[in-house]
Parts: structure tokens; sequence; C-alpha cells
């Protein structure tokens, strides 16, 4: 089973009432590769998510986590992923070290150090015992990260990590990810509505769009195509648009 | 397949986290707190109106007994409301997203909450019991319970008898705990559970007002009898138990718990469970706490 892929969606689709969000989407993850979801606000990056994690259920197709069917198997599918979904989510009242101690526990338990080690990695040990409802923003997203890979996951997805964040924040947020990846014991699955942020990391790209999947495969696959196709949303109208890229006037 | 065990470690687990988590939230904390000042004011208070009214107890069995009828009433709806707060706290800080991607399914995490709710209605009687008796201890001493220099029941017999007063009373404040847990299953912020809470509480409370001839016809063995829509009163159940411990410390043994008044509540609240526990089920299968 551990040489199962850390995510395989086959046909995935979710329909809320009569409106389509997410439609025959398929996705397979490698080991050790950060893969970037792409797609613009309401493209359906959230709701594929949820369905990768079971917090929904898909209206059809399915997800394999390890192998691990999430809904039929969930608990052993769960057991190695660590997630941040929608912002990351604690205790207020709390300090950053008991929230990770209190969440630690759900699963059995951390091993010692484990916590400290986390709020070092993402440069939060001096505010261990401060109460998370003074953090930043950009403090919460780093203990959202440290909250995600405390149990060590074989599969760390993130949603939107860096969203919210001012360029300093997001410039950690992205050397921090850059540091799990280099380490390589991790894959990571990782969405956001920022080329230039997948661009820096990712060693894969799926776009998706009005729930439906556009594209998949390597930066240089996708930005080499003959066929490319950009929307170009500009100000300045058409001819800014052709000055932003001056090499396809077709744009 | 999982097994029982693995489901009662995973709610331990979670109901460890909800210790740990509600024993640090001070809103938690000042409820609690608040609960032992009404309860050891209204315990001094009570025994100054006695003594300004020329009036004694029976015994210090029958001082706590009446102290606790009193505080039951009065407490119960603040350790309700901070019932109704165990789910709202989890959706309301979106951590029920991080809790629901761990390896815990939606079921034992609502099983973890009847636990704590239950947990919470235990030590709130504790915490009154204590007062109580420890009023009734101070000012009347809480030996053989006797009339007249003759020892009409011993003392380990009239806490036995409390001890089964409390069983039932439990039973019927955990009814109450259970519909502010399946209230809260439905809340997305602490402050719309509170109120919705509240809202359901009093309704069913007001039931009680309906007088007791009207009520269902219903017919048993081919006897009719009259079921009051007032014995539906929710919020008033917990006192039905603590009216039979009353007999008691008069000095009218109890020869049975299993008498009308109680298998009426046990009735009532059986049902009122099943519908709560129905309910919640129902309402975290379908909700998505993501949204």
């Amino acid at each position: 089973m551990s040489s199962a892929l850390p995510v395989v969606a086959e046909h995935l689709h979710k329909r809320f009432g009569s409106m389509a969000v997410v439609e025959d989407l398929s996705l397979r993850v490698e080991e050790g590769k950060v893969y970037g979801f792409l797609g613009p606000n309401g493209a359906g990056k959230t709701t594929t998510i949820r369905m990768l994690l079971g917090l929904v259920a898909p209206s059809s197709g399915s997800v394999k986590i390890f192998g691990h069917d999430i809904r039929r198997d969930f608990k052993s599918a769960i057991r190695c992923v660590g997630a941040m979904v929608e912002g990351p989510a604690f205790y207020p009242f709390l300090t950053a070290q008991k929230n990770l101690q209190l969440f630690g526990r759900l699963s059995g338990g951390v091993p010692a150090g484990r916590v400290e080690e986390m709020l070092d990695r993402v440069g939060l040990s001096r505010r261990a015992g401060q109460k998370v409802a003074g953090f930043s923003q950009g403090m919460r997203q780093r203990l959202g990260i440290a909250l995600a890979m405390l149990e060590k996951p074989r599969l760390l997805v993130l949603d939107e990590p860096t969203n919210g964040l001012d360029p300093q924040g997001t410039r950690e947020i992205r050397e921090l990810l850059r540091r799990i990846r280099d380490e390589g014991n991790t894959t990571v699955f990782l969405s956001s509505h920022l080329l230039g942020e997948m661009e820096r990391i990712c060693d894969r790209v799926a776009v998706i769009s009005q729930g439906r999947m556009l594209r998949e495969g390597s930066l240089d696959e996708l930005l080499g195509a003959d066929d490319r196709c950009f929307r170009c949303e500009s100000r300045a109208g058409r001819r800014g648009a052709r000055r932003a890229r001056p090499s396809q006037p077709s744009a | 397949m999982r097994s029982p065990l693995d489901f009662l470690r995973t709610v331990a687990r979670l109901v460890r986290a909800d210790v740990t988590k509600l024993s640090r939230y001070w809103v938690v904390l000042a409820g609690f707190v608040a609960v032992v000042v009404l309860a050891v004011s209204g315990t001094m208070v009570f025994h100054r109106i006695e003594q300004a009214a020329n009036v004694t107890s029976n015994s210090g069995y029958d001082f706590a007994l009446a102290v606790m009828d009193r505080l039951v009433d009065v407490s119960l709806p603040i350790v309700y409301v901070l019932v109704c707060i165990l789910f709202a706290i989890d959706v309301s800080n979106s951590t029920v997203k991080y809790i629901l991607t761990r390896p815990v399914t939606r079921m034992e995490l609502l099983v973890s909450k009847y636990v704590t709710a239950f947990g919470m209605v235990t030590l709130n009687v504790a915490l009154l019991w204590t007062v109580a008796l420890s009023g009734g201890a101070a000012f009347y001493g809480l030996g053989d319970l006797t009339e007249n220099g003759y020892v009409i029941f011993s003392g380990g017999y009239v806490f036995g008898q409390f001890a089964l007063g409390t069983f039932f009373l439990l039973i019927a404040l955990g009814s109450v705990a259970a519909m502010g847990v399946a209230v809260s299953t439905f809340s997305s912020t602490m402050g719309g559970a509170i109120i919705i809470g509240l809202i359901f509480f009093f309704m069913l409370e007001l039931l009680a007002v309906i007088p007791t001839n009207l009520g269902l016809t219903l017919s048993l063995g081919g006897e009719a009898f009259v079921l009051p829509f007032s014995s539906f009163s929710l919020p008033n159940q917990p006192l039905i138990p603590l009216g039979v411990l009353g007999d008691l410390t008069t000095g009218i043994a109890i020869e049975s718990w299993w008498i009308p008044p109680i298998q009426r509540m046990l009735a009532v609240c059986g049902a009122y469970l099943v519908l709560f526990l129905g309910v919640s089920a129902f309402g975290i299968r379908k909700r998505d706490f993501t949204l």
C-alpha cells in the first residue's frame, strides 16, 4: 500500500442543488512533489480539497489517499494527511503551544518535543506561550502550517496558505514550503489563485476553472504549450494587455 | 471494520481535548464560578430566611434538599447555556474543520460532545450537593435522621436514597443537556446557539403552566387515563426525583423508586433523549461545517 500514489481522484463531480461546482475532475499526485492547484476564486479549488479530505461527499467519483478510499476507509486515509483548509483555525483563548498539544492529542498524541520543534520551525517558538487571539494573520498562517505538519504527514494539503498575507508574510510561507519540499519526505498539495506563487514552488500544476480541469503538467509544459491561451484582464484594455505580452500579439 | 474499542478510545481523546479546552475558556469557568457563588449565597440566604421566619428544617437533609430544589432550578439555565456552546465553539472558530480532517468520525465527535455535556451536568450536581449538604451539616448536622430522639432512618440509608435520587436527577438533567447539544449541532455561532437554545428551553418550560386536566387521553389495558401536556415540560423533570426525596426527609420511607411520577419522568426524558440524539445525529451527518 505504501507504493500507492498520495492522491488519486477520479471523475469527481460535486453539485450543490442544481449548481455544478466541480465537474469530471481527475487528479494524480506523485509522491515527494509539490502539486499546485491553480484557479481563480470560485473555480472549485476548495470544494475539491474538501472532497479530497472527506469533509464533503462528492456527488460522484472517488478519492484515494495512499490507496485508501476516503469514504470507505476514512481513518486509514486521513491518518497520512495534514491539512489546512480555508485558513488556519485555532482556539483564540489558548496559547499557540496549547493549541498544538490539544490537536496533537486527537490522533493519540505526538512525541515529546514535537510541538516545540514545529513552533521553532515556523519561527514561533518565542510566541509559544502567547494566546492565539493576539496573533497577526501571518503568524496564524504559520501556526496553521505547523499544525498541519505536526504529525509528520506524508501528504500536506494547504488551501491558499498565503491568502491575506502581506508580501513579507507571503515570502515567509513560501520559504517554509520550499524547505518542506527540499526535505522530500512530504508530498504537498497546494491551492492558490496566484500563478507567481505556483511558479516558485510547484513541480506540477493543475489549472481549474468553473469546476473543470483545464490543464495539468509541469509549469514548463504549461507555459511552453503552443496552443496556450491567456486571459488577461487589464484596466488599460486590449492595448494594455498586448503591451503586457508583446510577444503574443494574439493574446 | 472499526472496533468498538477504537470508537471509545477516540471518544475519550475528544472528551479529554474538550475538558482541556473548556477548563481554559473563561466563559465556561465564569459559568461554573457563578453556579458556586449562587449555591453558596443561596444556601446562606435560605438559612437567613428560615431564621427570620422562625422556622427550622427537620434536619440537615431536609435543609439540603430544600436548598437543592431551588438551586437546580436556578443553575440549570446556566449549565444549559454552557452546553449549548459545546459544538458552536468548534464551528465558530472553524476548528471543526481541523478535527474532521483527523482520524475522527462525525459520530465519534457527536458522542464525545454528549459525554462532555453529561460530565458538565454531573459536575454541576456535584457542586450543588456539596454546597447544599455542607449547609445542612453546618446548620443542622447530618447524622441519623431522628424525631424526638428516635432514629427514623440511619444516615447511611438516607445517603443511599439521596444517591438513587441523584441518579434519576442526572437522567433528567442529562436530557436537558441533550437538548443543548442538539441545538449546538445546528449552530454556527455561540450567540446563535445560546439564543436558540434558550428559546427552546423556555418554550418547553412553559408547558408546565398548562392545567393538568388538559392532555392526551390514552388507553392502557382497557383503562383510559390522561397524560397531561404539562408533564412534557422538560426543564421541570429534574424536580420530580427531588420531590420523591422530600418524602424521605419528612419521615416517609421510600419503598420503591419505580413509582408513576418517576416512570413518567423516565418516559418523557427518554423520549426527548431519543429525539435529540436523532436530530443531532442527522445534523452532524448532513451539515457542511466548512461553509
